[in-house]
C-alpha cells in the first residue's frame, strides 16, 4: 500500500478499505461493519453485504437489508458503460486518426483534467455536459450541439442527458480548427447514403487520389534511401578491400562517419576523372599518399556494373554536359569550367524525379547561363542514354 | 508496500481514467465488446501504480500500443476473493484474467478496494488504499 497521503481521490459513499477490515466513509477510516441508520438503505445495505463477506457481526437489522430488493443505480451504470465504450472504442479510434497526436501540451492536459478550463469551486471532472465542453475547447455551445447532432464527436445520453468523456474533447478541438465549410463537409458525408451519393464517391475518389500520391512519394523516398544505403555500402567495403587492417573488420556505424568524410574528397576527383578533366591543380594542396588514396579508391567505385553495381560513365564530356547518376541520387555538372559539381549542394537543385532530364537540363542552363547544358540520365538499367535535353 | 504479508493479495487493472473512476463509483466492472486478445473478461496483473515505467507497462499489458497509453493513467486496485477468482493469463507474462462474456457487468464489490490515477503528473491513490495505522 502507499505509505504517504497524496490528493485524495475519492467517493461519497462508503468505500471498502483495503485491508478489507472496514471502510472509509466521508474521509474517515471506520473499523467493522455495523449497521449505521444515519446512512441511505442502499449505503446500508452496502455495509452488511462486506459484514456478510468478511466475517462480520451481522446484525437483524442487516440481515433485513440484505433481503430488500434494492433498485440497481442506472444512472451508474450508464456512466460505467459509455466510460467503458470512450476508452476501449472512442478513444483509440480518435488516436488512430491522428487527432489524439496533433493535440498541443496545453490541450493534453485539458483532455486529461477538464477541471483545470472549469470555474467553481468542486472539482469537475467526466462527464461533461453541452456548456462545460464548450468551456474547456472553446467552442460555443451552439457548436457542440450541431457536432453532436451530426455525430462529429461521440455524445452519450445519461440520465436523459447529453454527456460528453474526452475523446469528445479530442474531436472538438479538431473541429473547433476548420472552418464552417469543412464542418459542412463533414456534416454532408455523415448524412449521406453512401451507395448512391455522388459528394460522397468524390470524396472517396479524392482521398484514394491522395493516398496512391502519398504511396508513392513514399515508394520513391525508399527508392532513394535504399541507393543512398547502397552507396554507403560500395564505399565502406571499398575501403576495406584496401585497408589490410580493414579488409578483416566488419565495417561499423562507428567506422561510417569517418569513411563518409574521407570519400566525400574522393568523389568530386572522381567526377573529374571520369569527365577526363581533372585540374591538376586541385590535388597539388594533398599529400601524394592521400592522392593516391583517392585515386585508388575512385577506381574501385568506379568499376562497371556488374562488378560493383555502377555503369562506366559514357567516356569524357564536352563542356556543359552532365550526367545523372540516378543510383546515387546526386547529379553531377561538367560546365565550362571544367569542374566536377555536386548539383544538390553546389548550385542549390534538387533531384526529386529519377531521369527528370528536361526539367533538370533547363534549370541548369538558367544558372549557367550558357544555355546549353545537356543532361544524360540513366534508365532503370542504369544504362546511361545519350539523349540531349536542353 | 503492496502484498505484505497478512494481508490481501491485490491485483491491478490499468485503464483509462474516467472508465477507472466509473468502476470503483458503481463497484461493477464493464467488460469491453473489444479484446485485443479476443477473448473478452477481467484483466489485472502485479504492477502497482509507479512501480514500472511508461514504457516498460505498455509493453507488458498493451503489446506497446501507443494508441491505448491514456489507459496507463489510472488503475482499479483489487482484492483477492470472494466475488471471482482469476487465471494466469497465458497471453502475458505475469496477467492473470477472469473470463466473461463481452459487454456483460461483472460486480466486485468486495473485491474493488481502491483506484490510484495519474494527476498534475503523479500517482494519486484513494483513501482506501492507505494504511490506517500509517496515517497522521
Amino acid at each position: 500500500m502507499p505509505e504517504t497521503p497524496a490528493t485524495r481521490i475519492d467517493f461519497s459513499g462508503p468505500q471498502l478499505r483495503a485491508d478489507q477490515r472496514g471502510y472509509v466513509l466521508d474521509g474517515e477510516f471506520v473499523d467493522g461493519f455495523d449497521d449505521r441508520r444515519d446512512l441511505s438503505p442502499l449505503a446500508r445495505r452496502q455495509i452488511a453485504m462486506w459484514a456478510d463477506a468478511f466475517g462480520g457481526d451481522v446484525s437483524d437489522v442487516q440481515r433485513e437489508l440484505l433481503g430488500l430488493d434494492v433498485e440497481p443505480d442506472r444512472v451508474g451504470v450508464e456512466i460505467l458503460t459509455a466510460a467503458t465504450r470512450n476508452a476501449d472504442v472512442d478513444l483509440p479510434l480518435a488516436s488512430e486518426f491522428g487527432l489524439v497526436e496533433r493535440l498541443t501540451d496545453e490541450q493534453t492536459l485539458v483532455v486529461r483534467e477538464p477541471w483545470r478550463m472549469l470555474a467553481g469551486g468542486e472539482r469537475r471532472d467526466y462527464p461533461l455536459t453541452v456548456g462545460e465542453l464548450a468551456a474547456v475547447t472553446g467552442a460555443t455551445a451552439k457548436q457542440v450541439r450541431e457536432w453532436e447532432n451530426a455525430t462529429l464527436l461521440p455524445g452519450y445520453r445519461i440520465d436523459g442527458r447529453r454527456q460528453f468523456f474526452s475523446a469528445a474533447v479530442v474531436h472538438a478541438f479538431a473541429l473547433a480548427a476548420l472552418d464552417r465549410y469543412q464542418v459542412a463537409a463533414l456534416t454532408t458525408l455523415q448524412a449521406a447514403d453512401a451507395d448512391d451519393d455522388c459528394f460522397v464517391r468524390l470524396v472517396e475518389h479524392t482521398l484514394a487520389t491522395r493516398r496512391s500520391r502519398l504511396a508513392e512519394s513514399r515508394r520513391r523516398f525508399a527508392e532513394v534511401a535504399q541507393g543512398i544505403l547502397g552507396q554507403i555500402r560500395a564505399v565502406l567495403v571499398s575501403a576495406s578491400a584496401e585497408d589490410p587492417q580493414e579488409r578483416s573488420a566488419t565495417p561499423t556505424d562507428d567506422d561510417l562517419g569517418e569513411h563518409l568524410a574521407r570519400t566525400t574528397l574522393a568523389r568530386s576527383v572522381k567526377l573529374h576523372d571520369a569527365f577526363g578533366a581533372i585540374a591538376s591543380d586541385d590535388l597539388s594542396a594533398r599529400s601524394d599518399a592521400e592522392s593516391h588514396l583517392v585515386f585508388e579508391r575512385e577506381k574501385r567505385v568506379s568499376k562497371p556494373r556488374g562488378s560493383s553495381g555502377r555503369t562506366k560513365p559514357p567516356g569524357p564530356l564536352s563542356s556543359g554536359e552532365v550526367l545523372l547518376y540516378d543510383d546515387d541520387f546526386e547529379l553531377f555538372v561538367h560546365p565550362a569550367s571544367g569542374k566536377g559539381w555536386k548539383l544538390s549542394a553546389d548550385l542549390g537543385l534538387s533531384v526529386s524525379r529519377k531521369n527528370d532530364a528536361v526539367r533538370i537540363g533547363k534549370l541548369l542552363s538558367t544558372r549557367l547561363g550558357d544555355g546549353a547544358v545537356r543532361v544524360y540520365p540513366r534508365d532503370d538499367r542504369g544504362i546511361v542514354k545519350r539523349s540531349v535535353s536542353r | 508496500m503492496w502484498n505484505r504479508p497478512g494481508s490481501p493479495r491485490y491485483w491491478f487493472h490499468y485503464t483509462e481514467r474516467t472508465r477507472a473512476r466509473a468502476i470503483v463509483a458503481s463497484k461493477t466492472f464493464k467488460v469491453g465488446t473489444k479484446h485485443t486478445k479476443g477473448r473478452a473478461g477481467v484483466y489485472v496483473c502485479p504492477y502497482a501504480p509507479g512501480s514500472r515505467t511508461e514504457e516498460d507497462l505498455a509493453g507488458r499489458i498493451l503489446d506497446g500500443s501507443y494508441h491505448e497509453r491514456e489507459k496507463l493513467r489510472a488503475v482499479v486496485v483489487l482484492a483477492s476473493g470472494p466475488d471471482i477468482t482469476f487465471e494466469s493469463d497465458p497471453d502475458t507474462r505475469d496477467g492473470m484474467r477472469h473470463l466473461a462474456d463481452p459487454g456483460s457487468l461483472v460486480e466486485l464489490p468486495n473485491q474493488i478496494v481502491g483506484w490510484a490515477a495519474i494527476v498534475d503528473g503523479q500517482w494519486q491513490h484513494s483513501l482506501t488504499l492507505f494504511d490506517p495505522l500509517a496515517l497522521p
